[in-house]
């Protein structure tokens, strides 16, 4: 076909494109990939424990947590927005802003710590359940990890690698909020450690997928 | 006009027209392609001087591409930035697509045969090359003794030197050579 003869065809294109697209695609695979992993871990927890499951969500710590969480979840899906755009970057100051929750929840832990009885210390890093938090997290966020990849594809990468990541960050903070509403571990640090942990798991299995699955 | 403000009204130009081809306007997209397909045109012959074909191919898959994915174009960003970031992403799948299938390809036999020629005369450059990093009086003692097979005894009547000083040179010399080739 010769290329006038392809420009006539796109220009007959009825479709019109609606506005927005970057926000509706990444919002719809936030809420299904949160309600699924809600699913997922209020399955969990109600298999596990008697206690009723949301006793105690209005505790000061919890709220905390679900502040961090969710910032964590504003900055990603603007990194996921970013990056889903041709030619766009980070930069030095997004990726600055990507780090800003976990280093204010550093510093708050630093201090906590520092204050603290010393026996309870260990306690407010590690907490019970050190181990399994951030392989919980990651189980609770693959299908939002699917969604928020399926999301990209529809944009337009450029940056393959990258984008597979904060698809995957995003993904880990829509699981990491899911689990944060049943979770328990009182300390600062601990968020800045494990939570982190958890998120960076989909965030390196977005960047791996990146290039094989956003090819466009 | 400077070349920095023909950018920018080039960028103005193809935005205005990008604008109202996103509100609808048909003619204005009709436009808009013909415009970008010149620049992608002029773009990659200049990345692809000696494929002429594959040009016209990248035009078009890079028209292609603008169009499905102009809802991904924010109005309050650059438009030509937006077109380059594209056309650029689709050249190096291109460039990619192709050097996978010549690494599949069976190499000419002329690959093979010429090799140990170079090889032989790479070698050669690289070993003039060290000994001219030698004082003479090192070098010239390892050139005669082990480029050019005298005797140790030859050696030191062509040079001046006593049987001795040529052992101790070629001695230091091959020392020195060989740390700087990196034997430990």
């Amino acid at each position: 076909m010769r290329t006038g003869e392809l420009i006539d065809l796109l220009a007959s294109d009825p479709v019109a494109p609606r506005p927005h697209l970057v926000w509706r695609r990444l919002g719809w695979a936030m809420v299904i990939g949160f309600l699924v992993a809600a699913l997922l871990i209020v399955s969990l927890f109600s298999a596990l424990s008697d206690r009723s499951l949301l006793a105690g969500v209005t505790d000061p710590r919890t709220l905390r947590k679900i502040g961090f969480v969710l910032s964590v979840v504003g900055v990603a899906a603007w990194a996921a927005a970013r990056l889903g755009q041709p030619g766009l970057r980070l930069g030095r100051p997004g990726r600055l802003l990507l780090a800003a929750p976990f280093i204010v929840m550093a510093l708050w832990g630093v201090a906590e710590i520092a204050v603290a009885d010393p026996e309870w210390r260990m306690r407010l890093w590690f907490g019970w359940t050190w181990a399994v938090c951030p392989f919980l997290i990651l189980g609770a966020s693959l299908p939002a990890l699917g969604a928020c990849l399926w999301a990209m594809r529809g944009l337009a990468p450029t940056r393959l690698r990258a984008a597979g990541a904060a698809a995957g960050m995003l993904a880990g903070a829509v699981g990491a909020l899911a689990y944060a509403l049943f979770c328990r571990e009182p300390g600062a640090a601990y968020l800045a450690t494990w939570y982190l942990a958890g998120m960076l798991l989909p965030a390196g299995a977005g960047a791996l997928l990146g290039p094989p699955v956003l090819r466009w | 006009m400077s070349a920095g403000r023909a950018m920018i009204s080039t960028e103005n130009q193809l935005r205005g027209l990008m604008v109202a081809a996103l509100a609808g306007d048909g003619a204005a997209y009709r436009l808009l392609l013909a415009e970008l397909s010149g620049y992608l045109r002029g773009y990659f012959a200049r990345r692809l001087p000696d494929r002429s074909a594959d040009v016209e191919d990248l035009v078009q898959e890079t028209l292609m591409a603008l169009h499905a994915r102009r809802e991904t174009y924010d109005t309050g960003r650059p438009l030509t930035a937006w077109v380059y970031a594209i056309a650029r992403y689709r050249l190096a799948d291109r460039l990619r697509a192709r050097a996978r299938r010549e690494a599949l390809n069976v190499e000419l036999p002329e690959d093979l045969f010429a090799a140990p020629e170079q090889e032989a005369a790479e070698a050669r450059r690289d070993v003039m090359v060290l000994l001219a990093t030698l004082p003479e009086k090192q070098r010239n003692p390892i050139m005669l003794t082990k480029l050019e097979g005298l005797s140790v005894e030859e050696a030191a009547a062509r040079t001046g030197m006593s049987v001795s000083a040529v052992k101790v040179s070629v001695h230091r010399g091959l020392k020195k050579l060989a740390r700087l080739v990196g034997t430990p």
